[in-house]
């Protein structure tokens, strides 16, 4: 009972808000930057279905997807200050946002391909790369603010 | 009637509710993916059952278990690779204090304690790291670190330290697998077993001047590039060192006497130990001598 009258106070709360419409959804922060596309590089939106050619300084939000073709090759730059060099032929996500329980977040997940990870100060910095078979973690792992 | 049936439908779908049979530590593999964490359970709890009555809800971890949980496997990884000392001593205690205060579900406090740890351990070590990863269509994965700090590369529950220079293999569905260093190679580089001529063997030739030629045989040796044979002369002259880049050899002409032969396989950075000794020997041949009957009187 207690779980329906609260419910029913918190649909009456929401019916009788007035003012301008709230954004439903707060505005996605971007978790990396996409830098220096060379070649064919698509990205696909989270929310999207079709991939569109990469640009750069392009932000790269949670679960977008980065796929580059033969010969191509782009930079992601994460918040934090590592970065990823991603060669051709490779299949990237951004951080997932749903993990399985007793799972960490990644930074990246690698579907296929190479690339290269930098950290230029490792214990101020971390970044995790998964992929269909490990887990790939460097760096301090936690960042304390 | 219908909010009944909701709040009905949200007690079997919210993860905090106990389902009927369910202990915590069910809750907790059910939740965090994790049996042993039903002693935090027991600890942000206090007073609960054990089993608990099914429709409990119960308190579950938030947000900064995770984060305790990353500084305890960094201190961990810490420790483990750090050198014998006064340091390890104490940011091993650090992080057996953090474990405790973790499983009293006292996340922040563990997180701290471990991140002690592994300051203590990690003083001036922040040379930029570089390593590189490779997936295959299958999924199999390859991690080489390059230079820098160690990665770790976990799967299957198991977790693996790659140092600058080394590469780790991961199967999919397999634990990680170090990938031999090309020095480490040596030590699997095959020994030879030489197959003829057989040991002592006595090779016989009709010839006047120098003996031969003897043909030497040994067994292929996997990832060698070739092999390096040594023929000692039995009355201690110079020994004849070849190569060859085939499990055989023909030997030059040669003295009669006796031989000792030995054969190691050499590979691209290294060479494996020396195959047993043999020995041959070489033999001229005894000149039939045919005198005719000669015509002068």
């Amino acid at each position: 009972m207690a779980v329906a009258l609260s419910l029913a106070g918190l649909l009456c709360c929401t019916q009788d808000r007035g003012g301008p419409a709230a954004p439903l959804t707060p505005t996605p922060t971007p978790r990396a930057l996409l830098h220096h596309p060379h070649g064919q590089v698509m990205v696909k939106r989270a929310a999207g279905d079709d991939w569109v050619p990469a640009k750069d300084a392009m932000p790269l939000y949670e679960d977008d997807k980065v796929r580059t073709t033969s010969g191509a090759s782009a930079t992601i730059q994460f918040a934090s200050g590592s970065s990823v060099a991603l060669a051709e032929d490779a299949l990237l996500g951004i951080s997932e946002t749903h993990p399985r329980p007793g799972q960490d977040r990644t930074d990246v997940t690698l579907l296929q391909g190479h690339l290269d990870a930098t950290l230029e100060r490792p214990a101020q910095q971390a970044l995790s790369v998964t992929t269909p078979a490990a887990t790939v973690r460097a760096g301090r792992e936690i960042v304390f603010q | 009637m219908i909010w009944l049936a909701l709040a009905v439908l949200l007690s079997t779908t919210d993860p905090a509710v106990v389902q009927p049979g369910e202990t915590l530590d069910g809750v907790a593999q059910r939740v965090l993916g994790d049996p042993a964490a039903g002693a935090e359970l027991r600890a942000l709890n206090p007073g609960l059952a054990d089993p608990p009555r099914a429709g409990a809800h119960l308190k579950l971890p938030g947000p900064d278990r995770a984060l305790a949980r990353s500084a305890l496997s960094s201190a961990r990884h810490a420790v483990d690779q750090s050198a014998p000392g006064a340091d390890r001593e104490k940011a091993s205690a650090q992080l057996t204090q953090a474990r405790a205060l973790f499983a009293q579900a006292r996340y922040a406090e563990a997180a701290n304690a471990a991140d002690s740890a592994w300051k203590l351990l990690n003083k001036g070590r922040d040379a930029s790291t570089h390593f590189a990863v490779d997936v295959e269509k299958n999924g199999d994965t390859r991690v080489a670190t390059k230079s820098g700090q160690p990665v770790r590369v976990e799967s299957e529950g198991k977790m693996v330290s790659v140092a600058p220079g080394q590469t780790v293999r991961v199967r999919k569905g397999d634990p990680p697998e170090l990938v031999p260093l090309p020095s480490q190679l040596v030590d699997t580089l095959g020994v030879p077993t030489l197959l003829s001529p057989s040991d002592h063997r006595r090779l016989s030739y009709k010839s006047a001047g120098l003996l031969g030629p003897v043909r030497l045989t040994w067994s292929p040796v996997r990832s060698a590039e070739s092999y390096a044979v040594t023929v000692s002369p039995g009355n201690g002259g110079t020994a004849l060192h070849l190569t060859s880049k085939h499990p055989e050899i023909v030997l030059p002409r040669l003295s009669p006497g006796t031989y000792q032969w030995t054969v190691k396989a050499l590979g691209v950075t290294g060479e494996s130990p020396l195959s047993e000794q043999r020995a041959f020997e070489l033999a001229r041949e005894g000149l039939k001598l045919e005198v005719h009957e000669t015509k002068w009187k």
